[in-house]
């Protein structure tokens, strides 16, 4: 009971951190700030597929793209609140699309089939941009400031937590687990494996969806060749793999340390942030599969074992 | 009957694994399926339970044709599996595994809290109670034995498909086993097939037996009719040759 105060007590200050942090920071920590979010909502939503049933994909940034193209086709045409929620709506069906034969492949040719699908996106984005509008790239003029869109992005990001959190704790989230575990014995227990992983993959688009919609009033102009970014998806699945994917934690852990990381080294050393990307990447697979939030329960072990040698002397005299 | 099969005939890449079987299952029966290596016994349970489609043939579950039904609604239907090579859940608790299946086997919706609530009393009923909340991989054989039957169960089926649950067992536990079985039919009101190697086992609990061989049926009876069959001999000892 006692942690449950700690932690909820944690989680408020956050928040009102959160939200203070455009009347209080300057504009730079601001648009670090929503970085962060903007990274935590990517790696969360993608936990939403990827870590609850094992089906990782690497087109997650897709819907991104997506969700920054509707907004700039129909910029200034649709009232801003509407903008975002349809980006994120037609992301939905895109993936609801897409998903229902995609998701009958297993195992790695999920992961280079859902690489190989965004890739025919952004090119077919752009054959459409060059041959039919005449143009690549898209402006969008009298977007909001940085301040609003922080909190578009800020309320986004905490929905797509709560999803995920709420999810983890359902029957809907039982039945991803089992399936992440043994797709057939779950199939024998009663899971309708197919239904359940449509059903998470259109739930996990919708949030980069909305959040590509706000990124491009942010960027203010976009082109395929960005926002089809593969390194979009690459970083959203290190991110996740970094802070642990079994843990709902995990993702916010990541993607806050490596938007900070690469805040700090484009700054500094442009280039060395791919590269540092690269090695952590290697360093996590090798040395830590459960993550940082894997590492920080770990740690949490030898103070249970300290606890129980004081109980138990007989365990103290065999070491 | 509540279970029926016609004419099963399965091939794999023109391999005749099940030929022309037919067999069917009673009220609160216990049928067993007997018969040597590669004689097409868990051919037969895939295709029972809907994991293979027959290549002639037809599956009936308590009036409904279940032949081209997927797996997850045959166990909504009212039948459930064991697997011959235990598979639990591993990263999810002894309760998790079990909730999956009182809470997505029925046919009607199951909420977390009822689906809870049985799972306990299945672990209860098992005697896996102690065990709840440790994951699946740390089980032992036996204990992983229990939870594929608890998990079977669970889901409250009419027909229970039991897959050589005595298989890797020592002697005590498989004696165990056998009372669990036994416990089930006395309990629980629904019928059992079960696929297994241990003879002494099979003829102590079955009521009739089906024998396979080369993938087609050699015998049906009652275990004491069985084991006179000839054929049965055969299959088991091969032909007697003159020395």
């Amino acid at each position: 009971m006692h942690m449950n105060y700690i932690k909820t007590a944690v989680i408020a200050v956050l928040l009102l951190v959160l939200f203070l942090i455009p009347q209080i920071a300057t504009t730079y920590t601001t648009s670090v700030a929503l970085n962060i979010l903007m990274w935590i909502g990517m790696a969360t939503s993608w936990l939403i597929l990827a870590g609850f049933t094992g089906y990782i994909s690497l087109g997650h940034g897709a819907f991104l793209g997506i969700g920054a193209y509707f907004v700039a086709s129909y910029w200034q045409i649709l009232p801003l609140p509407i903008l975002i929620l349809l980006s994120g709506i037609v992301c939905v069906f895109v993936a609801a699309i897409v998903g229902y034969p995609v998701l009958r492949v297993k195992g790695p040719y999920f992961v280079i089939l859902t690489l190989g699908l965004s890739e025919f996106v952004k090119y077919s984005l752009i054959y459409y941009e060059v041959n039919i509008r005449g143009t690549v790239g898209r402006i969008l003029l009298k977007t909001p400031s940085i301040e609003d869109l922080y909190y578009w992005i800020l309320v986004i990001c905490l929905l797509s937590i709560a999803t995920a959190y709420l999810i983890k704790r359902s029957r809907f989230g039982l039945a991803l687990m089992s399936v992440k575990d043994d797709e057939e014995v779950a199939e024998a227990l009663g899971v309708n494996a197919a239904l359940v992983k449509w059903k998470a993959f259109a739930i996990s688009a919708f949030f980069p969806g909305m959040i590509g919609a706000v990124m491009a009033m942010r960027w203010t102009y976009i082109d395929p060749y960005t926002v089809f970014n593969p390194m979009m998806s690459f970083q959203v699945t290190i991110m996740a793999f970094l802070g642990g994917i079994a843990y709902l934690h995990g993702p916010i852990i990541g993607a806050t340390m490596l938007t900070l990381l690469s805040q700090y080294l484009w700054a500094r050393y442009p280039n060395f942030y791919m590269f540092a990307l690269g090695v952590i990447l290697i360093f996590v697979v090798m040395f830590l599969p459960q993550g940082l939030a894997g590492l920080i329960s770990n740690m949490k072990l030898p103070v249970l074992l300290n606890k129980y040698k004081v109980e138990n002397k007989s365990l103290t005299k065999e070491k | 009957m509540i279970l029926q099969g016609e004419k099963l005939t399965k091939y794999f890449a023109g391999i005749l694994a099940v030929a022309d079987v037919d067999m069917s299952l009673g009220e609160n029966e216990v049928l067993g399926i007997m018969g040597p290596n590669g004689a097409g016994k868990t051919t037969l349970f895939n295709l029972l339970s809907g994991y293979y489609r027959p290549t002639k043939g037809s599956v009936t579950l308590l009036q409904n044709n279940i032949t081209n039904c997927k797996p997850y609604q045959i166990v909504q239907m009212g039948l459930a599996r064991t697997f011959q090579l235990v598979r639990p859940f591993q990263e999810l608790t002894v309760l998790q595994n079990v909730m999956v299946g009182s809470i997505f086997g029925p046919e009607k919706t199951v909420s977390m809290s009822e689906g809870k609530n049985k799972a306990m009393d299945v672990l209860d009923f098992v005697e896996l109670s102690h065990r709840a909340q440790a994951l699946g991989k740390t089980l032992n054989i036996q204990e992983r034995k229990r939870l594929e039957i608890a998990r079977a169960l669970a889901s409250n089926p009419r027909v229970l498909l039991l897959d050589e649950v005595l298989a890797g067992l020592t002697p005590t536990e498989s004696q165990k086993a056998v009372g669990l079985i036994k416990k089930i039919r006395k309990e629980k009101k629904l019928s059992i097939i079960m696929v297994e190697h241990v003879m002494k086992a099979l003829m102590e609990l079955s009521d009739r037996l089906v024998v396979l061989n080369y993938g087609r049926k050699i015998a049906e009876g009652t275990p004491d009719e069985v084991i006179q069959e000839k054929e049965v001999i055969k299959a088991y000892l091969g032909e007697k040759t003159s020395a």
